[in-house]
């Protein structure tokens, strides 16, 4: 499932090997900022999540099983999970403290955006969280559909329905906002 | 294949055919060839495909080195942490947790009497004459005490 020398580093790690450890961080850090970055709408917060990533994966790294998943899947397993509970948390705390501006998310971040990537980052933020993880899994994390489907705890039909769904709302969205 | 199958898959994966089902991809492109309405749908999911490509991330070398350097504070305040979690006592579990701060507190004076004996049993051997006077002030000092 691994190639060889990926799963000789993995197998270091879940020895409790730490220098094995940094090299999984080297190899796997940029992409699963990426997911979160894509999933936030701020670049710190989204720094915090991919952090949290690896040293979950790290405290709890014997519940990994490389022979039944492949690493980059387990993390972004973990990173997803984690997205949710920072969503939750907003969630709840802006109901104890309503924000009044429509756009909710923190705008530090959309200026180092062009601004086409910005729209289509506003677009993907009016999605459910699930549509958008989908989305983005799919279409900028280049999973296969049992591979998304994994990471989301969905069956592959309950993630071609998050998509379609998702995309189509997309297409209208960006139909008015690109032309 | 039929329309409402592929209109599906194009709704759901785009209309890049890599992006689709596996087991479905050859029928599925197939079908494209043949029908017009599949090629109005293959048109129409391009430009969300186009549109969603627009949204690139800039470099995020910074970011990314921030998050190395994150996690490996942490390992190490991990370890720190640990150790310390260890010692502590819990206070919910005393009986069982106890013995830890005992063993951390008793480390020092373990060490010296350890240190201590190894010290005391470095004996003193005496040259032959220091054995000669000892023994012979030994003998003076017990032919005054009985004399008195």
């Amino acid at each position: 499932m691994v190639e060889e020398d990926d799963r000789r580093v993995i197998e270091q790690v879940l020895a409790g090997s730490e220098s094995a450890f940094r090299q999984i961080v080297d190899q796997h850090s940029r992409r699963i900022f990426n997911y979160v970055r894509r999933m936030t709408r701020n670049s710190t917060e989204a720094e915090d999540i991919a952090q949290e990533t690896f040293i979950r994966f790290w405290v709890s790294r014997d519940r990994f099983d490389p022979h039944r998943v492949k690493l980059t899947t387990w993390l972004h397993r973990i990173a997803h999970n984690l997205c949710v509970d920072y969503f939750r948390q907003r969630q709840l705390q802006e109901r104890q403290v309503p924000v009044q501006s429509d756009n909710q998310d923190s705008p530090d971040t959309d200026y180092e955006l062009s601004i086409r990537a910005a729209v289509v980052h506003k677009a993907l933020m009016t999605l459910t969280e699930r549509q958008r993880s989908a989305i983005v899994l799919y279409h900028y994390q280049n999973f296969s559909q049992h591979d998304a489907a994994h990471i989301l705890d969905l069956s592959v039909d309950a993630l071609e329905s998050l998509l379609r769904r998702g995309r189509s709302k997309l297409k209208q969205i960006l139909a008015k906002e690109l032309e | 294949m039929n329309l409402e199958r592929f209109t599906l898959i194009v709704e759901s994966y785009g209309a890049d055919s890599q992006q689709w089902p596996g087991d479905e991809r050859v029928e599925a492109l197939e079908f494209s060839r043949t029908s017009t309405d599949a090629m109005s749908l293959l048109d129409q999911a391009a430009e969300l495909d186009q549109h969603l490509a627009l949204f690139e991330l800039p470099n995020s070398e910074l970011s990314v080195q921030r998050i190395e350097m994150g996690i490996l504070s942490a390992l190490k305040q991990g370890t720190l942490e640990r150790l310390l979690n260890w010692v502590l006592p819990d206070f919910d579990d005393l009986a069982h947790t106890l013995w830890r701060p005992t063993l951390v507190a008793c480390m020092p004076l373990l060490l010296g009497v350890a240190i201590g004996l190894t010290l005391t049993n470095n004996t003193y051997e005496l040259s032959s004459d220091e054995e000669l006077s000892l023994l012979a002030f030994t003998d003076t000092v017990s032919e005054e005490w009985s004399n008195e």
